[in-house]
């Protein structure tokens, strides 16, 4: 029963869902790397390494949605261990999957750099959950995605300020400590406070 | 024996007092909870629940401080909580939805499935177990939100509108429930429906402007109602109307 | 009596709207959008700060690729409204039609996001405003696009409307990026002609209909799409979708959607130089910085003979008697914000334009050193000294050529001016020439 009743939890939450919206976004990515001509000049891998994790993280965190907010306050089993297991289920899934779209090459936008931007955007999304509720926690992360798409093609020079880590090219520290610091934030007040109630 | 125990307890939204230093004790039985609208009845039945922090006051429930984070989780073993608006998932059957209410308060895995099949048949949803909750009528799904309530055979019962949407047959049976639940527990039922009150609780407070206006058995609430002038077309509705006007009079003076 | 009420009419027709357009989602959604289109153009501000050709084309790019998917989003969003609510039952029993209802939620998150879009425009024009080197603002284009964000917010709300998928909006705009990505991604596609985003550079413009076209365009479909959605005779949506339709036969059939603009064709001189110095019109108020930078080169070359006529500043290559002035553009590189970031190196860029060798197969060193010397008179570069300790420091060739090199420059500065002038005009004679025989030695 005990494995139930995860199973129920995980359908509560939408996950089978979630997990197929995942790998339904590999296989995008997969297919947009290849028709992107991307063995060509690696740089052409910026939108698939940009948008890619941003659809990623738009899909955990509609799964972090609760139908029955209020019931699942009077719940005896401790929420921020399921929430953290949640999360982290599902950035590890996405982190493992979405790389397989930019193996050709790990020096530029490749894998590295894909692991660095899912837990990025996820750690946005977790923490814009727990502002704005899970449904609109897609919002934040895609306007940041957005402006920094457009914005830094246009900064002068290689070395790229700490809060535009999404487009540095390579497995970078800074961008790292950046996404991961997103990542802890994000994450952790989600796993303490949940998401935001919302009809 | 006390169950329940409330002392000072404020609560406040906003500027808005809600619950302005309550003082209040609940023992075995059922406690009808009457009030106008925005009296505070759900304020002080999520406070009870857990599910809102007092912004003063203490409570006590079986022995345990809610405000001591252990003490809650041992009090919501043993609690049944029914809110106003109770979020479902629509792609769950009856049988799911209960066992999932039933594994978030930790019920030992063994008991669960008689106990759901226990709690569905005494909401007399037997027959609809297996049914998507998105399928079931209205009176239905709050009768699934009662079976939740009750799955964990609950120390202490908060019920806030369970009756609103049942047929005139159900709500009758629904006393019954009551009636049966209250011999072994601690039952709190918010309601609007006074007959309901008359017919199946033990007790009644009425709450005004987030104070106590009155406490007492059905009995003497129309004793009370027939005694003044009160308005209403049940004995039991002059009562309330009586007391409601009476706690007025002192709280403008 | 009577004209009490009339008067009070609109305001209580108008009062169930205004909710909608003062609290809840609406101003948050065009809050995304300024927001966005802020942090997207304040980034590389550098690159169309102080050009209104440039800031048109940055503008208009950041409204088209990011302002349009999350305006999708952002209708979407709003469309799932009344599922998320539950209020859905309750408003089919309206006696409104189902237009006017469609509309009462669409059109306040429509005009925000626009609103949105032109606040951004206009803090992108004010931005370039203050620093304008020339030309005139461009306010066509950003009209154009705030409607453009206002018929995909509407057409977004339809597929909210009809799509009962919780991912839907991050998703459809997901999908609006791809399609503009791919109709973008190369002007030589018929089908770019489609997108929204046109394909201008700094010196041409679009031709004056194509931005409302392709309003008709967009706009087109998201009509047809609402009133197939809402109208009582879903037959109506084809009115919509017949205009959207010639609009983009137009598009695709237009010859070019841009054309030169008039103001890169001219360009403004300070005659009273040698060399004359001449920018592009678009940059006019550049001249007096750039005058004032190469003023040590036009003065040392007073009176010279055979020195090209005047730097010039079009297109293309420039005539024979007339040298090319370094570029200005992009800008972000050698001007930022109205002013030129070194003049030193701006000087010794103009300096070498006024003769070259590079063509040639191998210069012999008398020629070089006298290039080298004139360099050096001329405008020295900014990395000369570097150069110089750099080769103090190497092998033995490399310092006798140092030292080759220093008394070269000794020796022109050394002369007297008339004795230089002559010199000069003699070097320029040649200037260009591989045949090292005439060019006067040092």
């Amino acid at each position: 029963m005990t494995s139930t009743g995860i199973v129920l939890y995980a359908r509560s939450r939408a996950l089978p869902q979630t997990v197929a919206a995942l790998a339904a976004t590999t296989v995008l990515a997969v297919w947009a790397t290849h028709s992107l001509d991307s063995y060509l000049d690696p740089e052409r891998r910026v939108p698939v390494v940009a948008l890619a994790p941003l659809v990623a993280a738009t899909a955990i965190g509609s799964s972090l949605h609760s139908a029955s907010e209020e019931l699942d306050r009077t719940a005896v089993r401790p929420w921020w261990r399921r929430r953290l297991t949640h999360l982290l289920c599902l950035t590890a899934l996405a982190a493992a999957l979405l790389p397989l779209a930019v193996l050709s090459s790990a020096q530029i936008f490749g894998p590295p750099a894909m692991v660095r931007n899912v837990l990025g955007c996820t750690g946005l999304t977790a923490g814009a959950a727990v502002v704005l509720g899970a449904r609109l926690s897609w919002l934040p992360v895609f306007g940041y995605v957005s402006a920094m798409y457009m914005g830094v093609s246009g900064l002068r020079g290689t070395s790229l300020p700490a809060w535009a880590w999404l487009l540095e090219p390579g497995a970078g520290g800074g961008a790292w400590a950046t996404a991961a610091v997103l990542f802890a934030l994000g994450g952790g007040a989600y796993a303490v406070k949940g998401a935001r109630g919302t009809p | 024996m006390t169950t329940i125990q409330v002392a000072g307890l404020h609560v406040r939204h906003r500027r808005t007092v809600a619950l302005d230093s309550l003082d209040l004790g609940f023992g075995r039985g059922v406690h009808g909870l009457l009030g106008p609208n925005g009296a505070g009845k759900t304020s002080l039945i999520r406070v009870l629940a857990t599910v809102a922090a007092p912004s003063g006051g203490r409570v006590r429930m079986l022995g345990e401080d809610i405000a001591d984070p252990r003490g809650r989780t041992e009090v919501r073993r043993r609690l049944g909580y029914l809110p106003q608006d109770f979020g479902y998932y629509p792609g769950f059957t009856v049988r799911e939805f209960v066992a999932y209410m039933a594994w978030l308060k930790e019920m030992p895995a063994a008991r669960t499935p008689a106990a759901v099949e226990r709690a569905v048949t005494r909401v007399g949803l037997a027959d609809r177990i297996d049914v998507k909750i998105r399928t079931l009528s209205g009176g239905m799904v709050r009768r699934v939100g009662i079976a939740q309530a009750i799955v964990n055979d609950p120390a202490v019962l908060l019920l806030d509108e369970p009756t609103a949407g049942l047929d005139p047959e159900q709500r009758v049976e629904f006393r019954e429930l009551l009636r049966e639940l209250g011999a072994g527990s601690t039952v709190l039922v918010s309601t609007h429906l006074v007959e309901d009150v008359a017919a199946a609780c033990t007790e009644v407070t009425l709450i005004a402007g987030g104070r106590l206006a009155y406490r007492g058995t059905p009995e003497a609430l129309t004793a009370l109602g027939a005694a003044s002038d009160g308005v209403g077309d049940h004995p039991i509705e002059r009562g309330y109307t009586a007391a409601l006007r009476a706690h007025r009079e002192v709280a403008a003076r | 009596m009577t004209t009490l009420m009339e008067r009070r009419r609109p305001a209580a027709e108008a009062a169930p709207l205004r909710p909608e357009f003062r609290s809840g989602f609406a101003p948050l959604a065009g809050a995304a959008v300024l927001l966005t289109l802020t942090v997207a153009l304040a980034v590389p501000a550098e690159s169309w700060q102080g050009g209104w050709a440039e800031t048109r084309d940055r503008t208009h790019a950041a409204a088209v690729l990011l302002g349009i998917p999350l305006s999708l989003a952002a209708g979407c969003w709003q469309g799932g409204r009344e599922r998320r609510r539950g209020t859905g039952d309750l408003l089919e029993t309206a006696v409104r039609g189902a237009l006017p209802r469609f509309l009462a939620s669409a059109v306040p998150v429509a005009v925000w996001v626009a609103v949105g879009h032109l606040l951004a425009a206009g803090c992108a024009l004010l931005a370039t405003w203050y620093c304008a080197t020339g030309d005139s603002p461009y306010l066509v284009v950003p009209l154009g696009d705030s409607l453009l964000l206002g018929c995909a917010a509407l057409a977004g709300q339809v597929v909210g409307r009809a799509v009962p998928w919780r991912l839907a909006a991050p998703v459809l705009a997901t999908a609006g990026y791809a399609v503009l990505g791919f109709l973008s991604y190369d002007h030589d596609n018929a089908w770019s002609a489609l997108s929204p985003l046109t394909d201008a550079s700094a010196d041409r413009m679009p031709v004056w209909w194509q931005p409302w076209v392709s309003v008709v365009w967009v706009g087109g479909l998201a009509a047809a799409a609402v009133l197939f959605l809402t109208a009582r005779r879903r037959a109506v949506a084809l009115v919509p979708l017949a205009c959207a339709t010639a609009a983009a036969v137009l598009l695709v059939g237009a010859d070019g959607l841009t054309r030169p603009a008039p103001v890169a064709g001219r360009q403004v001189c300070d005659t009273s130089t040698t060399p004359q110095v001449c920018v592009n019109a678009r940059y006019e108020r550049l001249l007096p910085q750039i005058a004032e930078a190469l003023s040590g080169l036009t003065g040392r070359l007073e009176g010279v003979d055979h020195v090209p006529v005047r730097f010039e500043d079009r297109r293309g290559r420039p005539r024979a008697d007339e040298a090319e002035l370094p570029m200005v553009t992009p800008l972000g590189w050698s001007v930022v914000r109205g002013k030129l970031t070194e003049p030193g190196q701006y000087a010794w860029e103009a300096g070498m334009a006024l003769f070259s060798r590079a063509d040639c197969d191998d210069t012999e060193p008398a020629v070089a050193r006298a290039d080298a010397a004139v360099e050096h008179y001329l405008a020295p570069s900014p990395q000369e000294k570097y150069f110089d300790e750099l080769d103090a420091r190497g092998s033995a060739a490399d310092r006798a050529a140092l030292k080759d090199r220093q008394r070269a420059r000794a020796r022109l500065l050394g002369m007297a001016q008339d004795e230089r002038r002559v010199w000069l005009s003699e070097y320029f004679a040649t200037a260009g020439d591989c045949d090292p025989s005439g060019v006067p030695t040092l």
